[in-house]
């Protein structure tokens, strides 16, 4: 069984972060980067689905793929660190500001040849917060799929996922192989490496693929702003000590009459 | 004649409000570009929301009426959809942000190959500028961007509450048009329904509560949690609440989630402490009737929809506030 997962390399978000108004994004030349956190719960999924294979019949292989400059061979090594066997970088500064039609066309060329039984990628990217790529990279490779899973198992015929719906729903789906699943939060806790396991990433491979500039794709959707997120009425700021916030806190509570 | 196509969606055999506020978006970016509204009921079932719909839109309604479309399965609902775009040149295909359009919107985008805009919260059309511009948060709601698609043609996901359900056309008394979509569906799904599941909320009823504390990530962990949470809600006799990363952490069972994919609660009084207010932690607790907020980010969007806010470390304000008023229930 072969597992790739698309891991997305994710800036931090921080009160003092720039914005870059000419780019409607966030000014990204100081920012950090983390790997996405949901892409971290498809990664070990998939490392769990492997373990359960090797243990099997010795099969599994869980290989991680980012796109992006140079700064995300950090997150293919974090993520080799937890236990992905191989890593992919696809490599180029393009990447940064793709729409996720683009990159999902950039990552059907992944799929083609590494012939994957399985995609995992997380539910969204903490970014952009599109939801959008690991649907339309299977609409692309016409691989069955399901979004927001929190349980995945392999059957004879592929997996059998539970996708989470709303107000405690759950619906279970049956995926032919080959499939991609997008993982929710809440279906494990990450592992975190082992000093032995960090050793160990360091003989793993991490293969770049760079993509002729005639074959990049372009984006679809063009940001035009980005600013703070509006309030919808404001609120009132309690300052002062401790003992006068709570004293107020107080003097509201009595107001509201629910003491 | 090109065309605004709203997918539709129903819950129980009834068209979710979600989907009235698609159709009045999707008559504002018809008026704006010239185009007529398309809407579309998917379902078993279904001519009685079809009459419904079609009383609310200027535009058609096509029902997508078969007993294998009672449940959502991808490749069912995406032959219909294929079927409504083949018979309507669609501009823009809307649906709401829900399980059923985040699983099938995107890819409909890419079978298109045209632009995606997921979870929208606003339009801006019309006016001289043809070009539609939508407004979509990102960071989980710390910012805000306007997303526009250059070559005109889109799929968009809207989140609940973008538009108002009542902004459409006045009720029309003809009743609308309403015609019947001939549809194909594959016979071998890859893709398969099996069952749908809920959980027992294992007694846990937010939904009834007068007062509610929450707590998130901020609180640090589980034992801070029933250090400064659960005291406080004692203290005020109220129920505690949880935000996602608290439950999926296992600081607390998930039925104490508020939340998009938890309760929708709606209490006189809710305390956010530690709580980011990501979009959908937001639509759980943003109609309860007073909102108080403590979190030591001034930015964080929870304080879009508070009323009173605190900036400050929760663990120095809690346990002061828990003292204060067990004190005076004590008629300290
Ligand atoms: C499909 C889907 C469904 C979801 N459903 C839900 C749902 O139903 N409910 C839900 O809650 N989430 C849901 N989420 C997750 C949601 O997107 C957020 O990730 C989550 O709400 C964040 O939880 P949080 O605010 O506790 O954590 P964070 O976003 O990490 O926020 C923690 C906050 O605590 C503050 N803080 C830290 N330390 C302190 C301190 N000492 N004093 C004061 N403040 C402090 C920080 O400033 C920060 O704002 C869903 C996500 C998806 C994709």
């Amino acid at each position: 069984m072969r597992i790739l997962v698309f891991l997305r390399q994710v800036p931090r978000l921080r009160s003092d972060t720039p914005l870059d108004e000419t780019a409607g994004w966030i000014d990204l030349s100081k920012a950090k980067f983390d790997p996405n956190s949901y892409d971290l719960f498809a990664l070990e999924a998939a490392l769990r689905l492997t373990d359960a294979s090797q243990t099997a019949d010795g099969s599994g292989e869980v290989v991680v793929v980012s796109a992006g400059p140079k700064r995300v061979v950090d997150a293919l090594k974090s993520a080799l660190e937890i236990g992905a066997h191989r890593a992919i970088h696809v490599f180029g500064d393009c990447y940064e500001a793709m729409d996720s039609l683009a990159l999902a066309r950039v990552f059907r060329t992944v799929c083609e040849s590494e012939k994957p039984d399985l995609v995992l990628t997380g539910f969204m990217s903490d970014d952009g917060n599109a939801a959008a790529l690991g649907p339309m990279l299977a609409e692309l490779a016409d691989f069955a799929s399901a979004t927001g899973i929190v349980a995945i198992e392999a059957t004879a015929a592929g997996y059998r996922v539970e996708r989470e719906l709303e107000g405690g729903a759950f619906e279970v789906v049956d995926l032919d192989r080959p499939a991609l699943a997008t993982v929710q939060s809440g279906i494990n806790e990450v592992r975190y490496p082992s000093l032995k396991d960090i050793v160990a990433a360091r003989k793993k491979r991490i293969d770049t693929l760079e993509l002729p500039a005639a074959e990049l794709p372009t984006s679809a959707t063009s940001l035009l702003s980005v600013a703070p997120a509006g309030s919808d009425g404001a609120a009132t700021l309690l300052a002062g000590s401790v003992d006068e916030i709570v004293s107020q806190l107080v003097a509201k509570l009595d107001e509201l009459r629910v003491l | 004649m090109a065309a605004v196509l709203v997918i539709t969606e129903l819950v129980a055999g009834k068209l979710r409000d979600e989907s009235f506020e698609l159709v009045a978006l999707a008559e504002r970016l018809a008026v704006a570009h010239g185009d007529e509204v398309v809407s579309l009921v998917i379902g078993a079932g279904i001519s009685a929301a079809g009459q419904t719909l079609a009383k609310r839109t200027s535009g058609r309604v096509l029902l997508a009426d078969d007993s294998r479309l009672g449940d959502y399965g991808l490749e069912n609902y995406r032959a219909v959809a294929r079927a409504a775009l083949e018979r309507v040149d669609a501009r823009f295909v809307l649906m709401s942000a829900t399980p059923i359009g985040w699983d099938l919107a995107p890819r409909l985008a890419a079978g298109l190959d045209v632009a995606y805009i997921g979870s929208a919260t606003a339009l801006e059309c019309g006016g001289g500028d043809a070009k539609a511009v939508f407004t979509r948060r990102v960071f989980g709601g710390k910012l805000e961007t306007r997303v526009a698609a250059p070559a005109g043609r889109a799929v968009v996901t809207f989140d609940g509450g973008a538009a108002s359900a009542t902004q459409g056309p006045a009720q029309r008394s003809d009743g609308g048009v309403v015609e019947e979509l001939s549809f194909s569906l594959p016979s071998l799904a890859r893709a398969r329904f099996v069952e749908r599941r809920s959980s027992d909320g294992a007694g846990v009823d937010l939904t009834k509560a007068d007062v509610i504390v929450s707590g998130g990530r901020g609180v640090g962990d589980a034992a801070k949690f029933a250090e400064v949470i659960v005291p406080l809600a004692d203290a005020l006799g109220a129920a505690v609440g949880a935000s996602r990363p608290v439950v999926d952490a296992g600081w607390l069972p998930r039925a104490h989630q508020v939340g998009s994919s938890g309760q929708v609660v709606k209490p006189k009084l809710y305390v956010a402490c530690g709580i980011s207010g990501a979009v959908q932690h937001l639509a759980g607790m943003k109609n309860a009737q007073y909102i108080v907020a403590i979190n030591r980010d001034a930015r964080a969007p929870i304080y879009q929809v508070a009323d009173l806010g605190v900036v400050a470390d929760l663990h120095e304000i809690l346990p002061a506030l828990t003292q204060a008023l067990s004190k005076r229930a004590a008629g300290g």
